[in-house]
């Protein structure tokens, strides 16, 4: 990757200057479930600018894909809500605006791109019907215009003879062509913010290099700014600008994308890059097995109250079991959340 | 069933046919073609549909196919038996019940049409927004629904009429009115299933509005399914209305509907049964073909009940 530290000139601290595209603040999100209140989401913070690409991290129930509804307005209520914090979007508090205000913002201002490319489309409208009727609300074209406008986004994520794709219907489509056409869609409105949410999981390995290169070019082309939400170290690595690594809804640790992965100040974000697989020794016919990270997350409805982590990790101290660690600049431009992160062994890994 | 083996091997002739997903998965002019060979895969089905059919053809051809008109008085005897011209007999007044007969189906299409529209689209309507809307909305409507659901379809058609008088188009009315909840409940499961599909979280988040949602993306979803409750309640229609005609509270007199046949045949049951045998045998097949249509069409769209 091209991005070194030196270009990256985000940073909280020498932030003053220069606004953040979207702002997030100490959101906090609440799910009520049997077992009591879930907190998904616990005082969640970032900021992310035009033509940056910030990467969330974290496994499944860390609070990664609520952060993004919240931020849409998206979260189902009942049983969640968002209780505290702010989104400021274009000096406004995205929070605190009406339904009708946000329609007009989403998929417009800010758009959003899910997980599973197959079930995201409606399966009874043809393309062309789902593509313009967002750009013909949203831009204000003539259907003409529109139609027009939806072919060029076609071929800008290089999807063939997009006048044919447009007649079709989404069974008639492979997953990957789906998810180009869904950021396609997404884009289309020349989105400042784009919202993605684990885009490539549901792909085959050598679709996802595809569309992870289209999102790449499209962000340079039109200066979007993109939160891509993944549990893939490997997408993060080729994507990312900045990198967010959440656990059990807080953010564990911030930093460059070169900070976290050759200087992880957070022992759970060792255990994650410790477990990506290597070529030659991963795998249950070598002699070493995957490194994994011992235990599960503790329930949302019942979280301790020191350090989240602190029950799977191996540095934990007593100060870690009875003290939520502050989250604090280890080294320039990197955050982390751990007592014991001076403590660490050298290494980028568990 | 045992038209299993034919349904079978229509579908292994051809590997193109896929299935059907939810009626909505899958769409396009291929689904369609592919649609009525499933439907017409099935013996039952097809025989419905032929049926209903000759029904639709009756009733728009009624006045060349029937000998004298429904009305005429003294075609032939008075409660003469079946013969070569007159091929149902004659009632009390002389006239030609094959005729009679005949221009009921034509009534009858219509009740079947004008009651299930309406039940269709007020129930349609109500379930939707109900299953969209969630909160006090959804609960006022269909708690309303359940209401009107406690009472038997008859009840309320029989109130309906108590209301608006006697008379055919208002039992069309009363039976169109007395099937909304059932509609109403089908339409609710179904939009609760679609709204919590992908597809709508995503065009949620791509701004669409409420009645984008609604019409554009929720009611196209919901649809298959209930045209399979409209085509079995098109025989439930039928049925209501000859019962309530056959209490005097639908078709009056001279009208040739058929409930009010069986209702005017009654009192001649014992010295000629024709007169109550042909409408009532007109009655079955009618609700036979139509019960035949709605499960074909049915588990033509169900993917279960395929490639077994």
């Amino acid at each position: 990757m091209s991005t070194t530290a030196a270009e990256m000139e985000t940073s909280e601290s020498s932030q003053a200057e220069i606004t953040p595209t979207l702002r997030v603040s100490s959101l906090r999100a609440e799910f009520r479930t049997d077992s009591g209140t879930a907190i998904a989401v616990d005082g969640m913070s970032y900021d992310v600018h035009a033509g940056e690409t910030l990467a969330i991290v974290g496994e499944s129930g860390s609070g990664k894909s609520v952060t993004s509804l919240a931020i849409m307005g998206l979260i189902p209520n009942p049983p969640g809500r968002v209780t505290a914090g702010e989104v400021w979007f274009e000096n406004h508090d995205l929070l605190k605006l009406s339904e009708r205000e946000m329609q007009k913002i989403r998929g417009n201002k800010v758009s959003m791109i899910f997980q599973e490319p197959m079930t995201s489309l409606n399966p009874v409208l043809s393309i062309e019907r789902q593509m313009v009727e967002g750009i013909i609300e949203h831009l204000d074209l003539s259907p003409h215009a529109a139609r027009q406008h939806a072919l060029d986004m076609l071929k800008r994520v290089h999807i063939p003879d997009p006048e044919s794709r447009l007649s079709e219907f989404p069974h008639q489509l492979s997953g990957g062509m789906l998810q180009r056409i869904m950021i396609a869609m997404a884009l289309s409105c020349n989105p400042m913010v784009l919202l993605a949410d684990e885009p490539t999981t549901a792909l085959d390995v050598t679709i996802q290099a595809q569309i992870l290169n289209i999102m790449c070019d499209l962000r340079d082309e039109f200066d979007t700014a993109i939160v891509l939400i993944t549990h893939d170290m490997g997408v993060v690595a080729e994507m990312a600008d900045r990198v967010i690594i959440m656990y059990a809804g807080r953010k564990v640790e911030e930093g460059t994308v070169t900070n976290i992965f050759q200087n992880p100040q957070h022992p759970y974000t060792r255990g994650l890059l410790g477990a990506l697989p290597k070529l030659g020794f991963a795998g249950p016919v070598g002699s070493q097995t995957l490194n994994e990270i011992p235990g599960i997350v503790p329930a949302l409805t019942d979280l301790p109250a020191g350090c989240r982590f602190a029950a799977r990790c191996s540095y934990a101290t007593e100060q870690c079991v009875a003290q939520y660690p502050p989250f604090e600049e280890k080294t320039t431009a990197h955050w982390a959340a751990c007592w014991e992160s001076a403590n660490l062994p050298e290494g980028n890994q568990e | 069933m045992t038209d299993t083996n034919v349904q079978a091997t229509s579908v292994v002739a051809d590997p193109e046919i896929r299935p059907v997903i939810n009626g909505g998965q899958r769409s396009g002019r291929g689904r369609t073609i592919r649609f009525m060979q499933a439907v017409f895969g099935n013996r039952g089905a097809a025989i419905g549909f032929i049926l209903v059919l000759t029904l639709v053809l009756v009733a728009i051809f009624a006045s060349w196919i029937a000998p004298f008109d429904s009305d005429q008085m003294g075609a032939g005897k008075r409660l003469s038996p079946p013969d070569a011209s007159h091929w149902f007999g004659t009632d009390e007044f002389g006239r030609d019940m094959f005729s009679r007969v005949v221009f009921g189906a034509r009534l009858t299409i219509q009740v079947g049409v004008i009651a299930v529209s309406i039940s269709l689209t007020i129930g349609m309507l109500l379930g939707l927004i109900g299953g969209y809307a969630g909160g006090w909305l959804e609960k006022i409507l269909m708690r309303s629904v359940d209401v009107l659901f406690s009472f038997t379809e008859t009840l309320i058609a029989l109130a309906a009429v108590a209301v608006l008088g006697p008379s055919l188009t208002n039992a069309m009315i009363a039976v169109g009115i007395a099937a909304i909840p059932f509609y109403a409940r089908v339409a609710y499961s179904v939009t609760l299933v679609e709204r919590n599909r992908p597809y709508f979280e995503a065009a949620v988040a791509a701004g669409a509005g409420h009645m984008r949602l609604l019409f554009r993306h929720l009611l196209p979803n919901i649809i298959p399914p209930l045209i399979v409750v409209a085509t079995l309640g098109v025989s439930a229609a039928v049925l209501a209305a000859a019962g309530l005609s056959f209490l005097g509270l639908g078709a009056q007199p001279p009208s040739p509907e058929w409930g009010a046949m069986l209702s005017s045949g009654r009192d001649y049951f014992n010295r000629a049964p024709w007169i109550m045998l042909y409408p009532g045998l007109a009655i079955m097949i009618t609700v036979l073909a139509f019960n035949l249509l709605g499960d074909g069409i049915r588990e033509a769209l169900d993917p279960r009940q395929r490639n077994t």
